[in-house]
């Protein structure tokens, strides 16, 4: 049993993804690929679901008509060489990526991805969008917990 | 003689002949706000005009004309034809509301919608001059509410964020930040060239 205050690195997190905002687009082998947009938020704190308190039932994450995708703690805890940069790619800050959770009054199991030292508006322009990248590519990289039926 | 691609699909086609039929007064402001977007490549001697000339000359319609004459009405049909799908999808964004993505997303800005109308108009032409096939892009909107336009070929992906006044693109061709993605301002012709000279390569 994990400990409700800590998220282990072999957690499995969820997060969902409606249908109709083009966030994914299904490929003539079946496989769906995923916009970067999936993962976008404007405060720069991803959140997701951890999938041990949802009783590992994505359901629990699933709006309507939405897909839910996941992704592995450990490998977002990988994601290194994020950095702020000025003044012709000069680094002026590096970041770690990690997930902590955010318990919510209606969502115990509710989580959020972000950056140590926290991003800032400025991040906004590189390290934040190449973090939704390469969160999408770990996204694609594993199966959906629940296929969306529709685009 | 370079080709042009056609990618929009019969259901696509029926989407563009559907636009101005939409019943309600905002179904029409929002059909009429489109097609403004478009006004511009209206014959005529501005830089639109020379635009449309040199699509013309590379869709061979120049050359290919049954009256051997160039037709600027009908160069506008094909551009309005490849682009205009992607233009109703721009301009449907302003319909999403605050939170449109289960989680806390902002709607996407008007401002932002139109100078994208713009930007994507600029670079089907940028496409154009350079010979090359057009790819419809992925049109959504970032969680700030920038217009967001994907395209994605093979392992490279090309996506461009377009806010007020400003374009901004992530390449990203691999796992690795630092020398598997690049990023800058896409706010120049060669620039948007550059681009898709990159992801079709």
């Amino acid at each position: 049993m994990m400990p409700e205050n800590f998220v282990g690195n072999d957690e499995i997190l969820y997060r969902r993804v409606l249908p109709g905002r083009n966030h994914y687009k299904f490929k003539p082998d079946e496989t769906i690929e995923i916009s970067s947009q999936a993962f976008y938020d404007p405060e720069l704190r991803i959140s997701v679901d951890r999938a041990n308190l949802c009783d590992n039932n994505p359901k629990r994450t699933l709006g309507n008509g939405s897909g839910v995708l996941s992704l592995v703690t450990i490998d977002v805890r990988s994601v290194v060489d994020l950095s702020r940069e000025e003044n012709q790619k000069q680094v002026i800050e590096r970041f770690r990526i990690d997930v902590e959770p955010v318990p919510l009054p209606n969502n115990s199991a509710h989580a959020e991805i972000h950056a140590i030292p926290s991003f800032t508006d400025f991040d906004k322009k590189r390290a934040f969008k190449r973090l939704c990248q390469r969160l999408a590519r770990l996204a694609e990289a594993r199966k959906w917990e629940i296929r969306p039926t529709s685009e | 003689m370079p080709q042009v691609a056609y990618p929009t699909s019969h259901h696509e086609k029926m989407q563009v002949n559907r636009i101005p039929s939409g019943a309600s007064r905002s179904s029409d402001e929002l059909s009429q706000t489109a097609l403004h977007s478009i006004q511009g490549l209206h014959p005529g001697t501005g830089t639109a005009s020379k635009l449309l000339y040199r699509v013309a000359i590379h869709i061979g319609f120049y050359y290919d004309s049954p009256r051997g004459l160039f037709s600027v009405p009908g160069i506008e049909e094909i551009v309005r034809e490849d682009i205009l799908p992607t233009l109703i999808e721009i301009y449907n964004l302003l319909t999403w509301p605050d939170g449109w993505n289960g989680y806390n997303a902002c709607a996407p800005k008007y401002d932002a919608v139109r100078y994208a109308s713009r930007w994507i108009v600029m670079f089907y032409l940028d496409v154009m001059d350079l010979g090359m096939d057009w790819i419809k892009p992925n049109v959504t909107a970032s969680g700030d509410g920038e217009v967001v336009f994907e395209w994605r070929r093979d392992v490279k992906k090309l996506t461009i964020y377009i806010g007020n006044q400003n374009a901004e693109y992530v390449e990203d061709w691999g796992p690795d930040m630092n020398t598997e993605m690049e990023d800058g301002y896409a706010n120049s012709s060669n620039t948007r060239r550059s681009l898709w000279q990159w992801l079709m390569s």
